[in-house]
């Protein structure tokens, strides 16, 4: 089996990415210095934004709010402390916005309980006793949560119709860690049935749009989550990435996305699609916001064993110096003039671009990335081009594993002792199959007969087993690079967000998870961040994104990166409705 | 056995198939083509003839014919009946669950641990993960395997077994598969062990619970109070060779279980239940034998083996191998009208008395065995191995032989080793009266041999005669908190009888009898107050010194009065938990004078004791 991928223009166009830099250091020199002219012509605006802001906070103490952020959560925060803001008042306004919205992001919002959690955190925050506690960030800000999280008391469906009835009694542990700091839950967003698909189509209940062209597709699973995010629906929310569900919506909805290490997030009271894979993980409008949730997810409740299972799950051998979540994440991100570098705050990493991830690319996609690695470059970081033949086996491996657990994770979906328990009054093997049958929607039937299949007695060696094996290849080729590289950089998604309806065909749907599901099946981080927009045929300006890789439990670093990268790429087009109040944001 | 056999299927299946599905360079060039490129139609592999589920059959080297229900062996092999066993134990000696904070329900109905039966994760709500592996459940394996003599693997893993049905929440059972936790072994002599596995118990369906309401259709309710309380699966080989056999084994793991104290192993609790695989070998003379080879003009057939799944009673895994027995003899013989025997799984009717077809050939499940992804292996060390063999008691064999080298006769030495509570409580005894050398200045066999014939004469007769304890369970579990008969008393009574001669055997029933009503009187009280006085006061024949002196040591003279002051005291101190539960619940001063008793020996005066702790717990 031989790899001739070739490679894309822009690739070429630029004489490879990291050879040429080698090649000639006069060359090279010179090269840089143009592209740092461009960098700064570029990039004009946005230096000069930071420059005129930087006056005007004195102290930049990291946990002090500067002015030049592009946290959200951090903005409101700001806001709520200095009175200007109640979270009552914020709360309101997301679910005013919510109501004019036409996207379809949630599918629940229990507004009476937000209010009321809202007000909560008003007194809280006025009651003079306790104001001078050190109060969390994320002290009552309105957030999002994907609907297969589980949320006591309030609907959990997971998108689908079997679990149309279904209020869990218990708070999942992430949930847990974001009430303890007083976040308002806003609402639980759409998503594909169980997270399975890659466009939000799938939910049982209505699709949800993508807000730059409501006639194309969120992306999915966590569709409702990156739209939210996006149209300014809430301030921050939580997906799940299983085989790309967190990552790919980031990118078509212009969102920063992060998929954690797996095992770094407990999963307890996340509803399983494939538990060897499932990840849960911020989608926020900055990187700063995705390490201000991250810091707090990561948390350890205590009273549930399995938060740090899953990272025994890979590597029992070092786990407990890595995943132990003392560092901080939001240490990691260092504003613009604490920067040593500024010049080349890059400098001293290297980062590999993935041969294969080129192959078949969009043309739009590929410019935008390429813009971005170039940036990436001009910020002082050296890129090379590797080849990692396993990169194509990732998808039908992580078809097959996933769909097997599949299989297994929703066995228990049987109508009877939860969600719609609408067939109760027959025999137990009519009952079983008229609730699956009528419960669970055809992607979902799909893929748990295609788990069924590959895990079926004379089968199971054929296609299981043999995509274990092929898992072990994929973690052992990236962990290898990893060793000299500080991470992978590759596109989010192979094209922009789909037209609604255009992806009929089931198994070129799951082509589009190319680019994400090899960091499932190795189990390492990864970032998405918005890269330069391209606009289509008519002319409508759609996000795309670039992948960032890192090492396994190496989420800080990432954030660190993407951060610097985000800080120093040309502003993004704002959503059509930003809000009014604009200036409060 | 299990995996081995389902190993080499696969590997005979499975090797055309992968070229076939994934071969050729596929899986890089066009990643999806086998998806589509689907050879055998859908219903092929819902319905799979292929599968073993068990032993019965798997002789190592022998190949499963699957379409000959007729089975050539090699002529040497016997005639007869061939059964392995599955036994599934309940670890009712566990607090909580398998993989869940849920407790373990007790058979009076409460809860072992305190905490809710049913854990959200035993119920399978969306969300919930197992928690790591139930400790104390590793332990009791491991106990297990000192008993059988079986191999601790250093690591094993958990599977999922997937199947739908009402009592199993998750739509599959956690069980270890491949890689089981203890392997080999043996249960005795003759019956050799495959595998030892740890597992998912499921729920328990209770049959139409709603019958009486006659509007509503008949519904099947399913407790879910056992879901994920842990089972050990013991899989034998298929070495035994007739129904008698077979329930001696099971017998010997439901001693040997209480004996490790891992289970009550009670059969009509539930708590151990078994699966046998049953077949049957006939030499035959092959009248169209297709190999040239004359000499070998005798061949031996085999039947397909028959799996009965959940026999609950001793009885009716005599009679169901019994019946399987004949049923597979007369198609092997070819008895006009024989029913077919065929690979499937039956169930047990003690009504009928026969067998039924729960699961014919074609409707055999397939399991689609997955490795468990929520659970880690256990992995042992050599420590933690042989820590657990050291904590292992005498095993029911061994008690046996000891027992009978004592002097026990061979009927009382097999009913006490039935139990351990039983060899514990003659132990207890016995040593108290070599404690107290006066009992017996030299242990004989003859000593030991009518203790013996006190416990299990006298004092089972007067635990029945008194309504103490339930039938079928270990007669002198617990006989400390129902009764007075604690082997202190056992030895003052044997004292009074044998040393003192201040009663006769029969006024020793009448005490005994007593005390197991929980009478809390002295021996002297009693013979004072019930029998007219003690013996040597009524005859007054006895030139000998005054026994009753002896008696109480501790109590005639100042130092002895001294010493009991300062037990008592340090007891009182020491039990600081009774101290506080005294308060709520006068009982628990028994607590206090036992520990007294045992301090002093069992010398000091009872009387003097609880006089001594009530003065000195009113002070408190």
């Amino acid at each position: 089996m031989t790899f001739s991928p070739p490679l894309s223009p822009p690739l070429r166009a630029r004489g490879g990415v990291g050879v040429n830099c080698k090649k000639n250091n006069n060359n090279n020199a010179k090269k840089k210095k143009k592209k740092k002219k461009n960098f700064c012509r570029r990039f004009a605006t946005a230096s000069s934004n930071a420059s005129s802001s930087s006056s005007s906070s004195s102290s930049s103490s990291s946990s002090e709010i500067d002015g030049t952020t592009k946290s959200v959560i951090k903005k409101i925060a700001q806001k709520l402390q200095s009175g200007e803001l109640t979270s009552l008042r914020v709360t309101e306004m997301y679910l005013k916005r919510m109501k004019d919205s036409s996207l379809n992001c949630y599918a629940s919002v229990n507004e009476e309980d937000a209010l009321e959690r809202a007000a909560e955190m008003d007194r809280e925050r006025m009651n003079p006793e306790r104001g001078e506690k050190k109060r969390s960030l994320l002290h009552g800000i309105p957030i999002a949560v994907k609907d297969n999280i589980c949320t006591k008391n309030t609907y959990t469906t997971a998108g689908s119709k079997i679990l149309r009835e279904y209020r869990p009694d218990f708070d999942a542990d992430v949930v847990k860690h974001l009430n303890k700091e007083g976040v308002v839950v806003l609402g639980k967003t759409n998503m594909d049935e169980f997270g399975m698909g890659s466009t939000t189509e799938s939910s049982a209940y209505a699709p949800t749009s993508n807000p730059w062209d409501e006639s194309r597709v969120p992306g999915g699973s966590s569709g409702g989550s990156a739209a939210a995010v996006a149209a300014q629906l809430c301030a921050a929310s939580l997906g799940s990435d299983t085989g790309g569900s967190i990552r790919q919506p980031a990118a078509f909805c212009g969102t920063v996305g992060l998929k954690p290490s797996y095992g770094r997030v407990s999963r307890h009271g996340l509803l399983a699609y494939a538990s060897s894979f499932d990840c849960i993980g911020p989608i926020t409008s900055s990187v700063e916001d995705a390490a201000i949730l991250m810091d707090v997810l990561c948390g350890n409740t205590g009273d549930d064993n399995n938060s740090n299972l899953d990272a025994k799950y890979f590597d029992s051998s070092n786990n407990n110096s890595s995943s132990s979540g003392s560092s901080s994440f939001t240490d990691a991100i260092v504003s613009k003039e604490n920067l040593v570098d500024v010049a080349a705050p890059l400098k001293g990493k290297t980062f590999a671009v993935i041969k294969e991830t080129f192959t078949g690319l969009d043309e739009k996609v590929s410019a935008s990335v390429m813009e971005s690695i170039e940036l990436v470059e001009s910020l002082g970081a050296k890129v090379h081009e590797v080849s990692c033949p396993t990169f194509l086996f990732g998808l039908p491996a992580y078809y097959i594993l996933a769909l097997s657990e599949a299989s297994s994770n929703l066995a228990r979906y049987d109508g009877i002792r939860f969600g719609a328990q609408d067939y109760l009054n027959m025999d137990l093997v009519d009952s079983i199959k008229s609730s699956r049958f009528e419960g669970f929607g055809a992607e979902v039937k799909r893929r748990i007969l295609m788990g069924t299949y590959t895990l079926s007695e004379g089968y199971s060696d054929a296609y299981y087993k043999r995509a274990q094996e092929v898992r072990r290849l994929i973690y052992a080729e990236m962990t290898q690079h990893l060793q000299t590289y500080d991470g992978f950089l590759t596109p989010a998604t192979s094209s922009l967000a789909y037209m609604k309806n255009e992806n009929q065909e089931p198994l070129a749907m799951f082509t589009g998870d190319l680019m994400t599901v090899n960091v499932n099946l190795s189990g390492l981080p990864a970032l998405v961040i918005r890269s330069k927009d391209s606009a289509d045929e008519n002319n409508t300006l759609l996000p795309s994104g670039i992948q960032i890789i890192g090492k396994k439990y190496g989420e800080a670093e990432l954030l660190g990166v993407g951060h610097i990268i985000e800080m120093f790429s040309a502003e993004r087009k704002l959503y059509k409705d930003a809000f009014p109040e604009a200036s409060l944001f | 056995m299990r995996s081995a056999s389902r190993l080499r299927l696969l590997k005979s299946l499975g090797g055309g198939k992968e070229d076939k599905a994934v071969g050729g360079g596929s899986l890089g060039s066009s990643s999806f083509v086998f998806f589509r490129r689907q050879t055998t139609p859908f219903k092929g592999f819902l319905s799979r003839s292929l599968r073993t589920t068990s032993n019965a059959r798997d002789d190592d080297d022998d190949d499963d014919d699957v379409k000959n229900p007729l089975r050539r062996r090699g002529a040497h092999e016997e005639e007869g009946v061939v059964v392995g066993l599955e036994i599934h134990l309940q670890l009712t000696s566990l607090k909580t669950k398998l993989f869940s904070p849920g407790s373990v329900l007790r058979v009076d109905g409460g809860s072992a641990s305190g905490s809710p039966v049913v854990h959200a994760f035993d119920r399978a709500e969306p969300g919930t993960l197992p928690s790591p592996v139930n400790e104390a459940a590793v332990q009791c394996a491991l106990k297990l395997a000192t008993a059988l003599h079986a191999t601790c693997e250093k690591v094993s893993e958990f599977d999922r077994k997937h199947y739908f049905y009402g009592d199993l929440p998750h739509g599959y059972q956690i069980t270890q598969h491949r890689k089981p936790i203890l392997t080999g072994g043996r249960i005795n002599e003759n019956v050799r062990v495959e595998r030892v596995q740890l597992e998912m118990d499921t729920g328990k369906t209770l049959s139409s619970l709603s019958s009486s309401s006659s509007s509503e259709k008949s519904s099947n309710v399913v407790d879910l109070s056992r879901a994920g309380a842990t089972l050990l699966e013991i899989v034998t080989k298929p070495d035994i060779r007739s129904e008698e056999h077979a329930v001696e084994t099971v017998s010997d793991v439901i001693q040997m279980a209480r004996y490790l104290e891992i289970s009550d192993a009670n059969m009509e609790d539930g708590s151990i239940r078994v699966d046998v695989n049953v077949s049957v070998r006939r030499r035959r003379n092959d009248p169209d034998s297709n190999d040239d080879d004359a000499t070998t003009k005798s061949t031996s057939v085999s039947s397909e083996r028959t799996e009965i799944k959940n026999l609950n009673s001793l009885r009716s895994i005599r009679n169901a191998i019994k019946y399987e027995k004949e049923r597979h003899g007369r198609y092997l013989d070819g008895v006009v009208g024989a029913e077919k025997v065929e690979r499937e799984t039956r169930s047990w009717d003690e009504k009928l008395n026969k067998t039924i077809v729960l699961r014919s050939k074609e409707s055999l499940l397939d399991y689609r065995f997955m490795r468990e992804p929520d659970v880690l292996p256990i992995v042992l060390t050599d420590e933690e191995i042989e820590l657990a063999r050291n904590s292992v008691r005498e095993m029911p064999k061994a008690a046996l032989e000891r027992l009978k080298n004592l002097g026990v006769s061979e009927e009382h030495a097999k009913f006490l080793s039935l139990h351990p509570s039983s060899v514990k409580y003659f132990d207890d005894i016995v040593s108290l009266c070599v404690i107290d050398a006066s009992v017996f200045p030299s242990l004989s066999k003859e000593d030991v041999k009518s203790v013996a014939n006190f416990v299990c004469v006298e004092i089972v007769g007067a635990l029945r005669d008194a309504g103490v304890g339930t039938k079928g369970k270990p007669p002198f579990l617990g006989i400390e908190s129902k009764t007075n008969l604690h082997p202190e008393r056992v030895r003052d009574v044997l004292k009074s009888l044998r040393v003192h001669k201040t009663i006769s055997g029969r006024m020793a029933k009448d005490v005994i009898k007593l005390l197991a009503r929980n009478d809390s009187r002295s021996i002297d009280e009693i013979l004072e107050q019930e029998l007219g006085g003690s013996l040597i006061q009524n005859n007054n024949d006895s030139g000998k010194e005054n026994p009753t002196k002896e008696k109480s040591i501790g109590s005639a003279d100042e130092e002895g009065e001294q010493n009991l002051d300062a037990t008592c005291q340090s007891v009182v101190q020491d039990l600081a938990e009774e101290r506080e539960a005294i308060k709520k619940n006068p009982k628990v001063f028994g607590a206090f004078v036992g520990e007294v008793m045992k301090r002093t020996r069992g010398r000091a005066d009872p009387k003097q004791v609880s006089a001594t702790l009530r003065k000195l717990l009113d002070e408190y």
